[in-house]
């Protein structure tokens, strides 16, 4: 589904990836792992396509086309989508209306029909229940005045409303309780399936004890340092991201 | 030589247009004698004048008018009454480039007391109410405009509800301007009065229906009694092409609130200055605003929010929205007098650019003389926040339909608060034309 080849990226001048190989298949959950500064959560905006990214040499393809060369909406239809680390606010703009023009852009990119007001309220009903949200919270501006937990729950209900192909999740498990980390991971689980594919970023191991990772990467200093499977979480956790600097591989090769 | 010199004045020009009219009151008559000494042989102000640096009149100063009411037939349009909001379907008065229009006004089912009347017969049959509060709080204050409109200002609304008595729905003021071969002046004036515990919302509409010049100069004056409640919504649609120019006085008694929201989207150059004083203790004043200007148009309000006494609030949301070459000045003094403790005041002032032609001028200015107050102010000029745009992009909004929503969202928020759905509807409508026109929303993307 999509393959990274040789990703540098800069951001003013400064060279923040530095050689990423990634490959990851549909119906995989990849975790990418990394202490601050590391430059997964960059990785995760280059690949939805944040304009304060340059990306200067390598190669994003997925599903056969060259991502790089796609304006961000332009991926979001073609199904790659991102739950914000910090979603923004955004006053005078209604939540059920973002979900609903974002929803029937989609729909029209499939050639099929978009649904009125009322057809999306009954549409979006059920996704309502997968993240245990209110729905009062449509209504409002989106992610105005919402509590933390509450706009990353708003994030996983776009995902569920769009039913994106490609999913990176950027930091969703900061910030939140342990409920509503429970609440937002079950709601990922129940979305995964063989057909799509989830890209998570994440500082911490605990949001894997919710979900399974099947590749876990750790990304240091622009480089994935070490790959695994699950069990290279626990290994992290353990012993912190020193232990990977300390007798690391770089891209599979001895440093 | 002196009248020569005189002659010249772009005020003395325009007076020397009007017949002295019959005097419909003595009291009037006075008023308009004294407004007019008060301007005979005044030059318009410059931008030398610092409450005029970034507002030039002298465009202004070049035109010719005549009378309004001196146009024989106006073309208004055979739909003229679909400018009626259905809220105030049963009572609302219609003003014909600011003549009053008995056919189409209507002032059906008031209650009992309440007038709402062309402000000429009010004056003229000797209403007490009209005669006691005119000119009372509109003051000259070293601006001409204000003794301009009293001295020659003939019809108009009156407003008068009594003690007690509340009015749910909406009174319109339709003010429609017609589009002419001929530039027109007028200069219709407004009078409105609340009595104890009394509550009224009334709407004040400009329409320009043309694409032509003419000279909007009105003054509005508004006095609450105590433990009255009003909102006041103005929507200035004038042609693009017109002159607005604006004064609005609002006298607030103890335990009162006035609530107004202005939305200013026509006229080459509008000018609007608005003082609210509050009066007595525990009243509250709301002066929010939205302005967006496009092409060469410039709006301009000067605001004046002064707290006279202990325990009473303010806020103040002023939105601008700029485009093309377009240009936004905001001034807004805030006056907290020595007596006024516990004063919560809020102002605050956002200036959206969607172009880089477009300029925006924002002033606050606090004048607080007591020691146990609470004021809060803030200012920005700025453009659709990147990040806003880039995450409704990963939604799979275009860029064009991104920016036009998040331009619409920036407007937003003073028109939700206005309590009358028809015109939240309207208003709706005018964003959307406005982000929809807008070339920097396309360019960009």
């Amino acid at each position: 589904m999509l393959t990274i080849k040789n990703l540098h990226a800069n951001v003013d001048g400064t060279e923040i990836l530095k050689g990423i190989d990634l490959e990851i298949k549909a119906g995989e959950v990849h975790a990418i792992m990394g202490p601050n500064g590391s430059g997964k959560s960059t990785l995760a905006k280059i690949i939805a396509g944040h304009p304060s990214y340059e990306v200067t040499q390598g190669e994003i393809t997925y599903e056969g086309e060259d991502l790089i060369e796609m304006e961000p909406d332009e991926r979001a239809r073609k199904g790659v989508f991102m739950a914000f680390q910090y979603p923004v606010e955004i006053p005078g703009v209604s939540n059920s209306m973002l979900m609903r023009e974002a929803y029937n852009e989609i729909q029209k990119e499939k050639g099929l029909e978009p649904l009125d007001p009322l057809e999306f309220e009954d549409f979006i009903i059920d996704k309502l229940k997968l993240v245990e949200m209110d729905q009062k919270l449509l209504d409002r501006n989106v992610n105005v005045g919402f509590s933390g937990g509450e706009k990353k729950r708003n994030e996983i209900l776009q995902m569920a409303v769009l039913n994106p192909k490609l999913s990176l999740l950027d930091e969703t498990d900061s910030g939140l309780d342990i409920d509503a980390l429970r609440i937002v991971s079950e709601g990922i689980n129940k979305l995964a399936s063989k057909d799509n594919a989830v890209l998570l970023v994440t500082h911490y191991q605990r949001i894997l004890n919710y979900i399974t990772p099947d590749h876990v990467h750790v990304l240091v200093n622009g480089r994935i340092h070490k790959s695994g499977g699950k069990e290279l979480a626990l290994e992290l956790e353990a012993h912190g991201y020193e232990w990977v600097t300390a007798n690391a591989e770089v891209n599979g090769e001895a440093k | 030589m002196t009248d020569i010199a005189k002659e010249t004045l772009f005020l003395d020009r325009l007076l020397d247009r009007f017949e002295a009219a019959k005097p419909v009151n003595e009291k009037v008559a006075g008023l308009q004698r004294e407004a007019a000494r008060e301007i005979s042989g005044k030059e318009l102000p410059t931008t030398r004048h610092e409450e005029w640096k970034y507002c030039s009149l002298k465009s202004l100063n070049k035109e010719t008018f005549v009378p309004a009411q001196s146009i024989g037939s106006p073309n208004v349009p055979a739909d003229a009454a679909a400018y009626i909001y259905p809220e105030a379907e049963y009572h609302h008065l219609a003003f014909v480039n600011g003549v009053y229009s008995e056919e189409l006004s209507k002032t059906d089912r008031l209650p009992e007391g309440v007038i709402v009347a062309n402000l000429a017969d009010a004056l003229a049959e000797g209403n007490e109410v009209a005669l006691n509060h005119l000119g009372k709080y509109a003051r000259w204050e070293d601006d001409p405009f204000v003794p301009f409109n009293t001295a020659i200002f003939r019809d108009g609304a009156f407003i008068y509800v009594p003690k007690g008595v509340k009015i749910a729905d909406p009174i319109q003021l339709l003010f429609i301007n017609t589009d002419e071969a001929e530039q027109y002046v007028m200069t219709p004036r407004c009078l409105i009065v609340g009595g104890q515990s009394s509550e009224m919302t009334v709407v004040e509409d400009h329409i320009g229906l043309g694409d032509n010049v003419y000279f909007n100069c009105t003054v509005s004056e508004i006095a609450l009694a105590e433990n009255s409640h009003m909102t006041h919504v103005k929507l200035q649609r004038d042609s693009k092409k017109a002159y607005h120019i604006s004064r609005l006085a609002a006298d607030i008694s103890r335990d009162s609130d006035y609530k107004s929201y202005a939305v200013h989207l026509g006229s080459r150059l509008s000018r609007s200055d608005v003082k609210a004083v509050l009066t007595d203790e525990n009243t509250h004043a709301t002066l929010d605003g939205l302005v967006m200007v496009n092409g060469d148009q410039l709006s301009d309000t000067h605001s004046v929010m002064d707290h006279t006494m202990p325990n009473c609030t303010s806020h103040q949301l002023h939105k601008c929205i700029i485009d093309g070459h377009g240009t936004s000045v905001f001034n807004g003094k805030i006056f907290v007098r020595q007596d006024a403790q516990k004063t919560d005041a809020f102002q605050e002032n956002r200036n959206l650019q969607l172009s880089n032609t477009g300029m925006a001028y924002a002033k606050p200015q606090l004048e607080i003389f007591a020691d146990d107050v609470s004021c809060s102010h803030g200012a920005t000029i700025g453009q659709l926040d990147k990040d806003e745009v880039f995450y409704l992009q990963t939604r799979g909004l275009r860029e064009t339909q991104t920016r036009e929503i998040l331009t619409y969202g920036f407007a937003l928020d003073v028109i939700d608060s206005i309590p009358v759905p028809s015109i939240r509807e309207r208003l709706s409508k005018e964003v959307e034309a406005y982000t929809r026109e807008s070339k920097s929303i396309k360019e960009l993307a």
